[in-house]
């Protein structure tokens, strides 16, 4: 039943993918203004001003406006009523109106020429020395060209809906490369990197945040979800409240933290994030609290020199972040420390912790703090710094 | 004293400003909450953010604050104030010097996150030197400094050079420090009698040098490597390779590499323990089929010790949507998955509708049994003016653990822009 239920949301979800691309797919007109009529803008750039045949660009206040010459503007100078002289600007038998393209953009050319007194080409660069405006590659403002001045610094504002009608859409090329989700901290440490086009500020900390001085519990009374409250800012897609993960990411998330296909403390402070949801009433992860299958299993801690610990072990020797997002919580979890205990001092009769020759060549901090993370758990009586050699915890190394 | 303090500090710049900028947002958000298999509550979370940027030549105060409380069902700790950031910013000072004083984000090779600080950069001819130094960030983004300084801190610098075309080379270093809360706990003295003692340990530590380099050739050929070096544990944390060749106008073919020591703090008790590494490997393809469709197709392993999970994604982008299908398998959980999104604006960005559907059937490891999720959402965007918008969206869950789950969002936007 539930392989059938699968296959029909796979058909449902393809079926609603498609109807929507089918929607929205648009024919680009092939045809441009070089096939219907013969001009060149390098020819009059020292007769004319812009204005002079783009009449209606200074006063126009949006992109649905009609900015192309019309016939009276090319008659100032042009003699049209000499009908041997059409085919200076007409190719035979063609009279067509000039093709201006659609834009999704929102642009108001008298607030930047008349308000601001910008020139027409500061935007529209290289227009004049070619023939038709689409062969100069910078005649229409990349986004990089309106950043200059909508950077959020000087006076305009980055805001997506300031210049674009939907901001459903605004995916750049280079994010919808397979790789981009692991590439991405490469492109953005790059000099001419250009995310701040899009992304306020205050974008990159909504992931990257790092809240560390945990200072009170989450109790059970105090939980609530989501805890996410970055996904409620606005950025391009600002209605999709799951933005990175799926939306299901909630209970598969697992799947990912087992097999460390994504570092989830890149964007999580694990504890924080991960106690929020895997937490209890009594902040006791050892008694109660969401608890994760393994954990039930009757071999999952296994007591005793020798019994290797059971399965726990081979989990945490694998994957010990995955022990620290819910047992770490600024040291006040104490699961590891009921077992992993030296009280005698004597060596091989506590539970197996180090690695072979841990930290035999390093001279550890355990010499001069008494604050070491050592005596935690080695709490014989000589367990301190300068202890007696030959001695309990000092004893291990010094014979 | 301290909010009037700021306030006297802030308000000139203020006053004096060339440009004021920023948005408004403010949301309610429904959940239900099981007390217990029987009971439930119904909960609204509201959540009220300002972001602002005040402007004035090239200096710039910026910050970012949401409150947040519930309706009706308070909370222990409601209502909540954080400040995600709230900085003074210096851009290009004599075309050399930029600086940033305040909470604000860090973002480095090595690690990043907020901090209440300095950061100072200077940039010359193809080199950069940045430095940074302050304290980490109280819990829930309170607008308070932390009191321990000396053991709550981040300290680090970047060197980066791009003097040569096409190539890029950057050197690291981070040192960030967190103390532990104290905390009581039962153990046994040399006598096997059972005390009560206090546990104090030190300022755990992430300690870590980092190089980085990327080449690039005329947007065909993409390498970027970076090396981690941790200095507590003198061993080689990371190395990650990721390379991106444009096969054909259309097509790019991607390489992934990373070798993964966990990051687990120095001096804290996971420190001591035995733990591996892990071993990642990736190869995909993109293709744009058009301007408006991009294929993906990916294939991703990963290795510990002796045992390994692979992955397989697929799917496509696309200017009104996504749809993608993964599945993992492996020694280490079992997943199918689909899930689709789409969005379109009529009425010239008037109203935009959007949906997206999930599906899964999961089992999270060996010792589990197979699940399944759905999920749906649907959206409207209104936006009857460019600066003034409302948001609705419901959400919907159904699982072993949520069932028929269904939760609803409303959210209003206002943006603004003045010159002064």
């Amino acid at each position: 039943m539930k392989i059938k239920i699968f296959y029909a949301a796979i058909a449902l979800s393809i079926t609603i993918f498609l109807t929507i691309a089918a929607v929205n797919e648009r024919v680009e007109p092939q045809k441009t203004n070089k096939n219907i009529i013969k001009f060149s803008h390098s020819l009059h750039k020292e007769i004319a001003e812009c204005t002079t045949c783009h009449t209606k660009a200074a006063e126009s206040i949006s992109l649905k406006d009609r900015l192309l010459p019309e016939k009276d503007a090319c008659a100032t100078c042009h003699d049209v009523e000499d009908t041997d002289k059409c085919n200076t600007c007409h190719y035979e038998d063609v009279n067509e109106k000039l093709i201006q393209k659609e834009s999704e953009l929102i642009f108001n050319h008298k607030k930047h020429v008349i308000d601001q007194k910008m020139d027409c080409i500061v935007c529209h660069k290289g227009i004049e020395e070619v023939d038709y405006a689409f062969q100069s590659a910078a005649a229409f403002p990349k986004m990089n060209q309106c950043a200059s001045c909508h950077n959020n610094q000087s006076v305009a504002t980055n805001n997506c809906e300031t210049c674009h009608i939907s901001t459903v859409n605004l995916i750049p090329q280079d994010h919808q490369q397979v790789n981009f989700m692991k590439s991405h901290k490469f492109s953005a440490n790059a000099e001419n990197a250009e995310c701040q086009m899009c992304h306020d500020n205050d974008f990159c900390e909504t992931c990257h945040v790092s809240t560390t001085m945990i200072t009170e519990s989450n109790t059970a009374k105090d939980f609530y979800v989501p805890y996410s409250p970055h996904k409620f800012i606005d950025n391009t897609k600002q209605q999709q409240l799951s933005r990175v993960h799926d939306l299901n990411y909630r209970f598969t998330h697992g799947v990912d933290a087992n097999n460390k296909s994504s570092e989830c403390q890149t964007c999580h402070q694990v504890e924080t994030f991960c106690a929020e949801c895997h937490n209890s009433a009594s902040g006791d992860f050892s008694m109660e609290g969401t608890m994760p299958a393994s954990h039930r299993k009757s071999n999952f801690v296994t007591i005793g020199v020798g019994t290797g610990g059971g399965l726990h072990a081979e989990l945490a020797r694998r994957d010990i972040e995955s022990c620290t997002s819910c047992h770490d919580i600024q040291g006040a979890d104490p699961s590891c420390i009921l077992c992993h205990v030296d009280n005698d001092g004597i060596k091989g009769t506590n539970p197996k912790t180090h690695i072979r020759s841990f930290m035999s060549d390093q001279d550890g901090d355990w010499h001069s703090d008494a604050n070491s993370v050592c005596y935690t758990c080695h709490r014989d009586a000589n367990a301190r710094p300068n202890g007696i050699k030959g001695v309990g915890f000092c004893g291990y190394c010094h014979k | 004293m301290k909010k009037l303090i700021s306030l006297i500090i802030l308000m000139p710049l203020i006053i004096s400003a060339q440009n004021i900028n920023g948005r408004f947002t403010s949301s309610v958000y429904s959940f239900e909450r099981f007390n217990d298999v029987n009971n439930s509550e119904t909960f609204f979370r509201t959540y009220q953010t300002l972001n602002l940027n005040v402007n004035y030549n090239k200096f710039s105060l910026r910050t970012r604050f949401n409150f947040e409380s519930n309706i009706g069902n308070v909370l222990d700790a409601d209502p909540r104030t954080r400040f995600y950031n709230l900085y003074l910013e210096a851009r290009d000072l004599f075309n050399l010097v930029s600086i940033k004083i305040g909470r604000q984000p860090l973002i480095t090779p090595v690690a990043g996150g907020l901090f209440d600080g300095i950061n100072l950069k200077i940039k010359y001819s193809g080199f950069s030197l940045m430095g940074f130094y302050g304290g980490n960030v109280p819990a829930y983004q309170k607008f308070e400094l932390i009191d321990d300084i000396s053991n709550n801190y981040v300290l680090g610098g970047r060197f980066e050079a791009y003097a040569l075309k096409n190539f890029r080379i950057g050197i690291s270093y981070f040192d960030k420090n967190f103390k532990p809360l104290d905390y009581y706990a039962e153990r046994l003295n040399e006598n096997l009698d059972l005390v009560t003692v206090l546990i104090q340990t030190k300022s755990n530590q992430y300690k870590y040098l980092s190089a980085d380099a990327t080449y690039n050739y005329n947007q065909i050929l993409d390498v970027n490597t970076r090396y981690e070096y941790d200095l507590n544990y003198k061993e080689t944390s990371r190395i990650e390779f990721d390379g991106r060749l444009k096969a054909t106008k259309d097509m790019g073919i991607n390489f992934y590499y990373n070798l993964r020591e966990p990051k687990v703090r120095y001096n804290s008790i996971f420190s001591v323990f035995d733990y591996g590494n892990s071993q990642e490997i990736e190869g995909g393809i993109d293709y744009n089929v058009s301007n408006l469709y991009t294929f993906v197709l990916k294939f991703g392993d990963v290795k510990f010790g002796s045992e390994h999970s692979s992955r397989i994604t697929m799917g496509a982008n696309t200017n009104f949507g996504s749809l993608s299908y993964r599945k993992t398998f492996g020694d280490i959980g079992e997943l199918d998955a689909i899930s689709v999104f789409a969005a379109r604006s009529f009425f010239e960005g008037f109203i935009t509708p959007s949906i997206g559907i999930t599906y899964s059937n999961y089992k999270l490891s060996k010792y589990d049994n197979i699940n399944s999720v759905t999920s749906f959402i649907g959206g409207l965007n209104l936006r009857p003016w460019r600066t003034f918008s409302f948001d609705f969206q419901t959400q919907y869950f159904n699982n072993k653990i949520y069932k028929n789950d269904l939760r609803l969002m409303f959210k209003i936007n206002y943006l603004f822009n003045t010159n002064i």
